[in-house]
């Protein structure tokens, strides 16, 4: 019974915690994919200067840990030159974040855009739709199914990587986990911790499901 | 396919023979360290002046490296610094994952509970570390008050700092670090206006005359520094405690204080 109230008592601190890993998870995928959109056009572009640009982000963001982009831009940057200084600590964690899931996203919906039949693509063209007509009425629209499963799985990763942000002293779940942990002796915190993290997570899974049913109609 | 599953069941039983001979060596070993021959060395490098990284990146220099090159070889031993984070670094020691703790580790009550520890090597108070051309005033970590005060995560200087805001009711908005470093890149960047941390350390970072910072106020010397041993491990911390005294007699230890401090801040610690 004590033990209980010690673990309902870590609660509201953790509530705090989880106010900044909901909201950086939700704003960086938000303005990931809004990214994600140009870098997958981009990328399937037959223009070479845009296609290399796009695919030279994508490379580069897939291709380091966020862990590092996140130290980069909060310390890295400042050394290179003071006005690139980003002194907001959750502006700073936001870009990194989102940076790096536009990159993952972009290559989300270059699959789904591509996976919809080329019958379609003709059709539209046969009835006489410029490119982006054809993409911003039909192609797209189609796409939205295949695309929310995959990023459903997006925002679950970001949520839990969500937990770097410590390296730059904002205090997340994790790391404010860790702090009631290391000072009461107790490891006992990670069980409302945990629990914490699934409520989030099913939170975005049902919402996902909702959707995924909602523009099934399309299929 | 037969034949296959025979040549895998071989190679398996190879395997396990091996497996079986590399634990009858390890429990062969004369029990003063987990690895004979080998003193390791547990180490959250990156905590500068104590333990930190060459320029190259991958040498681990700094006092507490010098120190356990010192003990290794009065006893006769190779020396392996194994580098750790700083939470978990205890938890590792409980679970003989390497003989000793030399981490600029306070020697508290509540640690001695859990673990031994040698007679103190250093001995450290909290400072308050200012930019030098700064607007703010504070002389004292109780005029902190309304400032951004930075400091590293589960310190004595978090503990610090945690129990004036309860008791003193100082109302200082807390950035805690999972790296000392990055406070001192912070207070440069003017992303916090304040630093409390190890004395030890901020007389490292206003060494150098260029540097930035400056120490505004240095508390009582009221933590000492000793090496961390897994509770029980008496034998281990009977040698080093020998070692260490050894070390001070022949001024080994004010040597490594003097490189690195530029002055002799060890022998304080053994004056009693």
């Amino acid at each position: 019974m004590e033990k209980l109230q010690t673990i309902l008592n870590w609660i509201p601190p953790l509530l705090e915690g989880a106010v900044v890993t909901i909201s950086l998870t939700l704003l960086s995928v938000i303005a990931g994919l809004i990214g994600s959109l140009f870098l997958a056009l981009g990328k399937m572009s037959k223009n070479k200067a845009l296609n290399r640009a796009s695919s030279a982000y994508v490379f580069f963001f897939r291709g380091t840990p966020l862990l590092m982009q996140l130290y980069f831009i909060y310390y890295g940057l400042p050394q290179i030159a003071p006005w690139l200084t980003i002194n907001n600590r959750f502006i700073a964690a936001f870009i990194a974040f989102g940076l790096n899931s536009a990159a993952y996203c972009a290559e989300i919906i270059r699959a789904a855009i591509q996976s919809i039949d080329k019958g379609q693509f003709e059709a539209a063209r046969a009835l006489g739709m410029t490119y982006g007509q054809t993409m911003r009425l039909i192609i797209i629209p189609q796409s939205f199914r295949r695309l929310i499963p995959p990023v459903g799985n997006e925002f679950i990763m970001v949520l839990k990587d969500a937990s770097l942000v410590s390296i730059i002293a904002l205090s997340d779940i994790t790391k404010i986990t860790r702090s009631i942990s290391s000072s009461t002796g107790s490891a006992l915190v990670y069980i409302p911790a945990m629990i914490l993290y699934l409520i989030i997570t099913g939170i975005f899974t049902l919402v996902f499901n909702k959707l995924e049913k909602k523009y099934s109609v399309y299929e | 396919m037969k034949k296959n599953l025979r040549i895998f069941a071989i190679i398996a039983l190879v395997v396990l023979a091996f497996a079986f001979t590399a634990c009858a060596k390890t429990t062969k070993s004369d029990g003063l360290t987990i690895k004979e021959g080998v003193l390791q060395i547990a180490m959250e490098i990156g905590y500068p002046p104590f333990e930190y990284f060459d320029t190259d990146g991958k040498t681990p220099i700094g006092f507490d490296v010098q120190l356990g090159k010192a003990i290794a070889e009065e006893l006769g031993l190779q020396v392996a610094y194994v580098d750790t984070a700083w939470d978990g670094i205890f938890a590792g020691l409980k679970i003989n994952k390497y003989d000793v703790v030399i981490s600029a580790v306070t020697i508290t009550d509540e640690r001695l509970k859990e673990f031994n520890f040698t007679k103190p090597y250093i001995g450290n108070a909290q400072s308050l570390v200012l930019l030098k051309n700064t607007e703010v005033t504070a002389k004292h970590p109780e005029e902190l008050g309304g400032l951004r005060v930075a400091y590293q995560a589960e310190t004595t200087s978090d503990i610090y700092m945690t129990k004036l805001k309860a008791e003193k009711g100082v109302n200082y908005k807390e950035f805690e670090y999972d790296k000392v470093m990055n406070c001192f890149d912070d207070l440069k960047n003017g992303r916090v206006d304040a630093i409390v941390c190890d004395s030890l350390v901020a007389v490292d970072y206003v060494a150098d005359a260029n540097a930035p910072y400056e120490i505004v106020w240095l508390g009582e010397a009221d933590e000492f520094f000793g090496v961390c041993i897994k509770k029980g491990n008496d034998a281990l911390t009977e040698k080093i405690d020998l070692a260490l005294d050894k070390l001070f007699a022949e001024g080994k230890i004010q040597a490594i204080s003097k490189e690195i401090f530029g002055s002799d801040i060890v022998s304080a610690t053994r004056a009693n």
